[in-house]
């Protein structure tokens, strides 16, 4: 039995790497893309039309001729940046109320956890549809939208953690040596919540991309120069009969973006779950 | 029959707590419409005077009791374009609801089979395997999949047109055969992640001390996982595809995108292009009672599973 579990803990340490190799290859991808691509991802006619996969071209061509490599790369980084931003608000604003409402409890903490509730029962990509009618569509305002819809979730598992180790006898220790709140809040309590913490970053990364293509592809964000995957994948659609490599590469890049981060996640959970469980 | 009663009420005013939220949220949206349907040409006394026909000049409280009860009688109130909300939202209503049970039912009927045999392997290669194609169809976006569906079986195969929904009220078959496509679509993603979860549900169950004293006591493991372990473990998974419901409501939206079906996701984006507040606020209410609901009807299901739920989480 020892040993069985012993090879589970292996192979999940396992997907730990094999999803911080592929996050990395497309990070520095992305980060290639935003200095230098193969061709510039706006030129007509960067090649013959519509041609397939080759060494020249590796995703092929679309119906302009535009190099469709160079277009996913720029597309990639969009969609990246929109992910790390919601998760950044969306976790620090989430982790910071939920630490506060966990650690003090009481009237605020029951009111706004009810707030919670409600808001929950909409999903976050209606939420953030109809905000998006508020602020406008574009990059910086699917962001801010995005980071503002996904901070309840957040909230919501850091209130769950900070509460449970509220009592918890390193904590009266540090409280009866005269700690201030905020010192046991963000030095002893929030450490011990990490293992909670950064698999709920992986997911909240995934779920931020997903709602990000979601939304460009409904093309409600990102303008024609600074298309994001979803707003590429929307323009492949079009051209699935005469190019489904377009589609392919591009819904393929969104997949390999969201099963790295996935893999990390799915490691970091079990790894350290193991010793707290 | 006490906790029923209970949850129903908790249902109603949750219900009343969700369409305040929106109907507060697109006071702040929509701004006057009264000004804005009057364009720019409007004289002070024209705008007031329309204000008052449209009954924005009442306090707050009272147009939304007007409007709730409007929505409870089925009254959704004046779409901008014209015509009536309800009528524009009539023959839209049964696509998405059919899309959503339809993918809904796909994700119970595969994940709970494909659950209960991925606990046989508790380690090894097989599991490695497991956790890696579970993460990789996890990562499948809905619409992605979709583009893949319609080139598979629309182009390739031929098996159905896309863009050719026939609707329910001229060929009942053809379009269930027609949702099967997008309702997979949804599904599989949430399939993968049902199925995670109950493995891991059943994986911590399985390692209790009343397991191990049934098997030693000479009971086959497939016995022990069918009459005991699954029973005690169906109750957070009950909770979380109660929870998914909101995940495959979310996803049609896009997905009628993707298959050109006439349902609730595609209104709503038409109306919000041409900012069309009152349909879409009916469509967000619309959608968020069905997610509440989804969730009432599982913990009444969980308290039918566990009897003692009820004194501790009513």
């Amino acid at each position: 039995m020892r040993r069985l579990k012993k090879a589970v803990r292996d192979h999940r340490n396992g997907c730990f790497l094999a999803g911080c190799v592929i996050t990395g290859v497309l990070l520095a991808l992305i980060l290639l893309g935003a200095f230098w691509t193969p061709y510039d991802p706006t030129a007509m006619m960067a090649g013959p039309k519509l041609d397939g996969p080759s060494l020249a071209h590796l995703f092929g061509t679309d119906h302009f001729g535009r190099d469709i490599f160079s277009r996913v790369l720029k597309g990639a980084g969009v969609t990246a940046l929109v992910a790390a931003g919601t998760v950044v608000i969306g976790g620090v604003c989430g982790t910071l109320i939920g630490a506060l409402t966990g650690y003090f409890g009481g009237a605020v903490d029951e009111l706004l956890m009810r707030f919670n509730d409600t808001i929950t029962a909409f999903p976050s990509i209606l939420l953030a549809l109809v905000c998006v009618t508020i602020f406008g569509s574009g990059k910086y305002q699917v962001l801010l939208v995005l980071g503002i819809v996904f901070i309840p979730s957040f909230a919501r598992i850091a209130r769950t953690a900070f509460s449970s180790l509220r009592d918890a006898n390193f904590v009266q220790s540090a409280r009866l040596m005269g700690a201030k709140p905020a010192r046991i809040l963000f030095v002893h309590i929030l450490p011990n919540t990490l293992h909670v913490l950064l698999p709920a970053v992986t997911i909240g990364f995934n779920n931020a991309v997903l709602a990000e293509a979601s939304m460009s592809f409904l093309g409600l964000c990102g303008q024609p120069p600074e298309a994001s995957l979803g707003a590429l994948l929307s323009e492949a659609q079009g051209m699935l009969t005469t190019a489904p490599w377009y589609a392919l590469c591009t819904g393929g890049m969104i997949v390999a973006l969201i099963f790295g981060v996935g893999l990390i996640g799915e490691g970091l959970q079990s790894g350290r779950g193991e010793r707290n469980a | 029959m006490k906790y029923a009663v209970k949850k129903f009420l908790m249902l109603l005013l949750t219900m009343v707590a969700v369409s305040f939220l929106a109907f507060a949220a697109f006071q702040v949206v929509a701004g006057d419409p009264a000004t804005d349907l009057l364009g720019t040409e409007a004289t002070p006394e024209k705008v007031a005077q329309l204000r008052h026909e449209m009954g924005l000049d009442r306090p707050f409280l009272v147009q939304y009791g007007s409007w709730l009860f409007g929505f409870v009688t089925g009254d959704l109130g004046e779409s901008y374009s014209g015509g009536a909300v309800a009528d524009l939202l009539a023959a839209r209503v049964p696509v998405t609801l059919m899309l959503s049970l339809m993918s809904f039912a796909l994700t119970v009927l595969f994940a709970l089979p494909l659950g209960l045999r991925s606990v046989r392997y508790g380690g090894g290669v097989r599991s490695a395997v497991h956790t890696v194609v579970n993460q990789f169809l996890m990562a499948l976006p809905p619409f992605f999949t979709g583009i893949l569906l319609t080139w598979l079986f629309s182009i390739a195969l031929q098996w159905f047109r896309h863009g050719d929904f026939p609707g329910f009220a001229v060929n009942v078959g053809g379009s269930l055969w027609y949702l099967l496509f997008p309702a997979a679509a949804i599904a599989i993603p949430r399939i993968a992640q049902t199925v995670r979860m109950l493995r891991s549900t059943l994986l911590a169950e399985m390692d209790k001390d009343y397991v191990r004293t049934a098997i030693a006591r000479g009971n086959d493991r497939s016995g022990v996982l069918y009459r005991h372990v699954l029973k005690n473990s169906l109750v957070p998974v009950v909770t979380f595809l109660a929870q998914t419901m909101a995940e495959i409501v979310a996803g049609s939206i896009v997905v009628e995108q993707v298959f050109n079906l006439p349902g609730l996701g595609r209104l709503l984006l038409t109306s919000i292009g041409s900012r069309d507040y009152p349909t879409v606020q009916a469509i967000v209410v619309i959608l968020a009672f069905w997610v509440v609901l989804a969730n009432t009807i599982a913990d009444l299901v969980n308290r039918c599973i566990d009897p003692r739920l009820g004194g501790a989480r009513a």
